[in-house]
């Protein structure tokens, strides 16, 4: 037979199950609106049942039921989706970067418009042909160095503008870095209050939470590897290098990389080596195939600095420096407007003393600028003002340089002969009629040319996007435009003509500038556009597997009104049943055996 | 499935502001009247835009030289007709010298009026268009013709030119009549009928016309008559190859601004908006934003709470 008050014990068990239950409850809808928050239920259980010592069986019930118990705090949430979430964010994060980098440069690039660079190529183009009519006019003249020079601007204004893209990708890369960092250190300092708990048999369902959170935080910077340890800790790793380990944390460094232009990279504080992810070191001028591997907003970062505005600089280097090249071999050859102040006859200008042939044993040429920094000291050259003489030898064209007291200057002989002031022989074949002729420093060619290194009769001097600029040569004084291709020629504008033709001329992969312009920013247009339809598959992807964590996860007032209501109910009803067994009770004793009293 | 308060909220946060994204890219369209504002709104559409800009410009600048080159050869043309008019004038002078029953005082005041002619057969030689000389080759900026004296020096009175020089080169000014196609808009001092080396050129002829007449050399009279007829046909030549020329230009003219008219409405209709059909996209947009408004107002403050007591 159970105790006379067995029915009490089980009724404030109830009342104890009910009232924890309507806790959980109350916990849920107060953080209905809590990121991140999973809902809890309290999950009951039937406790032991009271088996009835009985000597025999056949009149009694075996066991009684003793009421209920709150076994678990459940936390309702699914590592299945988590993990798809975290596969999916470090794709979308990633591509989410280069989409507003690429917009950023869709904005540089302002196109189509009457501002961008192909408007400026456009009036640079036409102010050549304007000039074409009317050669000596000092108008035209002015409009064509005006044109160019704006011209020059747009490029080299681009050319900064990208570099400044560049520059806040990278500082994205080390705030991201530091983000990690951080992360790991949260993770790991939740580690041990979760073990712990866990060690007691309890369920530390709201540092779970938190930790979850910062998982997903961590994998939209980069991609990780994790897995949940028996004793409740977490172990995260990026590329097989542990970041999180038990209470343990590793740290990242970022470190100004010499191989790609001081720009940073990432490695671990301990070993100094780099951070590897899906064996893509993060060193190191990014290819773009390994760009694409690596994923989250630090990959993202990466891939637009050394990928994507690389690229787009390498294409405004090529505009550049086949204009400067073009116009430049054009504009060397040709011969500015006649010198009236020299008296009569009129006298071409110095400018293309070099082109044509007997005017070669003419004095010196001065004005070659030797620039130091291209031209180290140690190769006999000092910065400075230099001439360049030349002379007929039998047959054989010589020339020499002289510094600015007309002393001829030590230069290295062709093929390694040595220093010697002794007059060089140009070697045939390097003596250009159309150009004058080059002399290459050793060692330290420019890009756009030999002679444009001289700026010396050229139009623009510079080599790439960055430097391009109309020579001085030409800014200081408009007659210096050479626009015919003979001297003493006011009204000859072949040489204009000429590079106005540039317009239509292949120089570049086949395309004219213009229509290498033009496909550089259709490419530019496409790859944008592929990168916002990345996005938004992405997007729609984590959308949709948020929708999914939210049906298991998240909290619905409506369900949590009818277990507020189902709870309270029975907890009422244990409350009732412990005033009928108190009546029962009562009856027993204060009014059994009072018959006749 | 399990409909939670977050994923009602999300998902009507994220329909509201697909939505209105559409609207602000309709709106901006509308408001700038540009379809394509950015490359990737239409990438192939923006090389397009751009190549039809360029050939537009391109063409422009043709049709501004055109105009140049126009007023250049009407510029010769003129000069070119005074020029005949006075071969006119000289070779009915030369038909009087010519008659030998004139006297010589009659054929030295004929004389006298060729050599003004030929003053100012010098100063149409001479003439300027905007200030650059027409006759010049290259040298526009020299004064291509001068009159010698017999002591081979620099004169201005006509009466003692006995040779003319050319100070002018032979150099062909090129104007673009249309992307890569070239005209020689000027001539040169070299050309036949001018060139003072020439024994039919105006100045040869004209010379021989005065001497012939100031000597009262009947032969020579009507031989410098021959060089004159000569003469005149050579002009004639020269005026209907200017003719010829403008009519090219005017062809020309017309046909880069038929094309310059069809580019700029093919590049209308590439980046401009299409208004009639912007609008009533923009009106559709609205119509769904507003009803998504009006539902997720309806539905999201719904609650159980509100039926229970």
């Amino acid at each position: 037979m159970p105790s006379t008050f067995s029915g009490l014990e089980t009724a404030l068990r109830a009342l104890h199950a009910q009232q924890r239950a309507l806790e959980t409850v109350d916990h849920n809808i107060a953080n209905a609106n809590t990121e991140g928050y999973s809902r809890q239920r309290a999950i009951m259980a039937a406790t032991e049942p009271y088996t009835v010592p009985a000597l025999n069986r056949e009149d009694s019930v075996a066991q009684l039921g003793t009421g209920v118990e709150v076994t678990e705090i459940h936390r309702y949430t699914s590592d299945y989706l988590n993990a798809q979430m975290r596969a999916e964010l470090p794709r979308g994060q990633r591509w989410e970067t280069i989409e507003s980098a690429y917009k950023q440069i869709e904005v540089i690039f302002n196109e189509p418009s009457d501002s961008g660079i192909s408007a400026a190529l456009g009036r640079f183009w036409q102010s050549w042909s304007d000039a074409t009519g009317m050669p000596d006019d000092l108008g035209a003249r002015t409009a064509v160095t005006e044109a160019a020079s704006n011209l020059a601007f747009s490029i080299r204004d681009a050319d900064s503008r990208l570099r400044d893209i560049q520059s806040d990708m990278d500082l994205q890369v080390r705030q991201n870095v530091a983000r990690i960092n951080d992360i790991a250190v949260q993770i790991a300092a939740l580690n041990d209050p979760i073990s712990k708990v866990q060690a007691f048999g309890d369920q530390p369902n709201d540092l779970r939470d938190k930790r979850d959170m910062l998982l997903d935080e961590l994998s939209k910077i980069v991609d990780i590897n994790y897995y949940e340890n028996s004793d409740g800790t977490m172990t995260v790793d990026i590329g097989g290098h542990a970041l999180v380990m038990g209470n343990d944390y590793g740290q990242l460094l970022v470190q100004p990389d010499p191989t790609n232009s001081m720009r940073s990279k990432v490695v671990w504080a301990d070993g100094q080596t780099p951070l590897v992810v899906h064996g893509v070191p993060l060193a190191g001028p990014m290819s773009a195939a390994n760009g694409e591997l690596v994923g989250g907003t630090l990959g993202g970062a990466i891939y637009t600095r050394d990928v994507v505005v690389n690229d787009q600089l390498a294409k405004l280097d090529n505009i550049a420096s086949s204009l400067i090249d073009a116009v430049n071999q054009l504009h060397a050859g040709g011969f500015g407007l006649p010198d009236d102040s020299a008296g009569s006859p009129a006298t071409p200008r110095p400018g293309s003393a070099l082109a044509g042939t007997p005017t070669l044993t003419t004095p010196p040429v001065s004005g070659v600028v030797v620039d130091n920094s291209l031209y180290p000291a140690a190769l006999g050259i000092g910065a400075g003002h230099y001439s360049v003489q030349v002379s007929d030898a039998s047959g054989t064209w010589r020339f020499r340089l002289l510094d600015s007291q007309g002393q001829a200057v030590q230069i290295n002989a062709v093929a390694g002969g040595g220093m010697t002031d002794d007059w060089q022989a140009l070697p045939s074949g390097t003596f250009d009629t159309g150009r004058g002729f080059a002399i290459q420093f050793s060692g330290t060619p420019t890009a756009s040319g030999e002679v444009a290194s001289f700026d010396y009769n050229n139009f623009f001097k510079g080599s790439s996007a960055h430097d391009i600029d109309v020579s001085d040569w030409v800014r200081n004084n408009r007659e210096n435009v050479a626009m015919a291709a003979s001297g003493d020629a006011a009204g000859d504008g072949s040489v204009a003509l000429a590079i106005s033709r540039l317009r239509t001329k292949p120089l570049l992969n086949g395309f004219p500038i213009d229509g290498y312009y033009n496909s550089v920013v259709t490419d530019l247009g496409l790859a944008s556009k592929q990168a916002s339809a990345m996005v938004t598959n992405s997007q729609n992807l984590v959308e949709h597997l948020q929708t999914r964590k939210d049906e298991v996860s998240a909290v619905n007032l409506d369900e949590e009104t009818v277990s507020l209501i189902q709870y309270q109910k029975a907890y009422q009803g244990a409350a009732r049943v412990m005033t009928a067994i108190d009546d029962m009770l009562d009856r027993l004793i204060n009014n059994t055996g009072r018959v006749g009293l | 499935m399990r409909i939670t308060q977050q994923m009602l909220v999300r998902g009507a946060l994220r329909d509201l502001n697909d939505s209105s994204q559409i609207l602000a890219k309709l709106q901006s369209q509308l408001s700038s009247g540009k379809a394509i504002q950015t490359p990737s709104d239409d990438p192939f559409g923006t090389e397009r835009a751009l190549r039809f800009r360029q050939e537009i410009q391109a063409l422009s600048v043709c049709r501004e030289n055109m105009d140049l080159s126009k007023d250049w050869l009407n510029a010769a043309d003129t000069t070119l007709s005074k020029v005949t008019d006075m071969l006119v004038q000289a070779r009915a002078i030369g038909m009087r010298g010519a008659d030998d029953a004139i006297g010589q005082e009659a054929r030295a005041a004929l004389a006298a009026q060729v050599s003004e002619m030929l003053g100012s057969m010098l100063q149409s030689a001479n003439s300027t268009s905007q200030g650059h000389y027409l006759f010049a080759g290259y040298k526009i900026d020299t004064m291509p013709f001068t009159g010698l004296d017999a002591s081979g020096n620099a004169t201005s009175d006509p009466s003692k030119i006995v040779s003319v020089q050319y100070n002018g080169d032979d150099g062909s000014i090129v104007r673009e009549l249309e992307p890569g196609v070239d005209m020689q808009v000027n001539m040169t001092g070299k050309e036949t009928w001018l060139d003072p080396t020439q024994p039919n050129s105006v100045f040869s002829a004209m010379i021989a016309l005065r001497d012939g007449l100031a000597a009262g050399d009947g032969d020579a009279v009507r031989s410098a008559l021959t060089r004159i007829d000569r003469c005149s046909d050579l002009l004639g030549e020269a005026r209907a190859v200017i003719g010829a020329k403008t009519q090219r230009l005017d062809l020309a003219a017309d046909k880069v601004d038929t094309i310059v008219l069809g580019l700029k409405s093919l590049l209308s209709k590439t980046e401009d908006t299409d208004m009639a059909q912007a609008i009533v996209n923009y009106q559709q947009q609205n119509a769904v934003h507003q009803a998504a408004l009006q539902v997720n107002a309806r539905l999201l403050p719904m609650s159980l709470l509100d039926y229970l007591r």
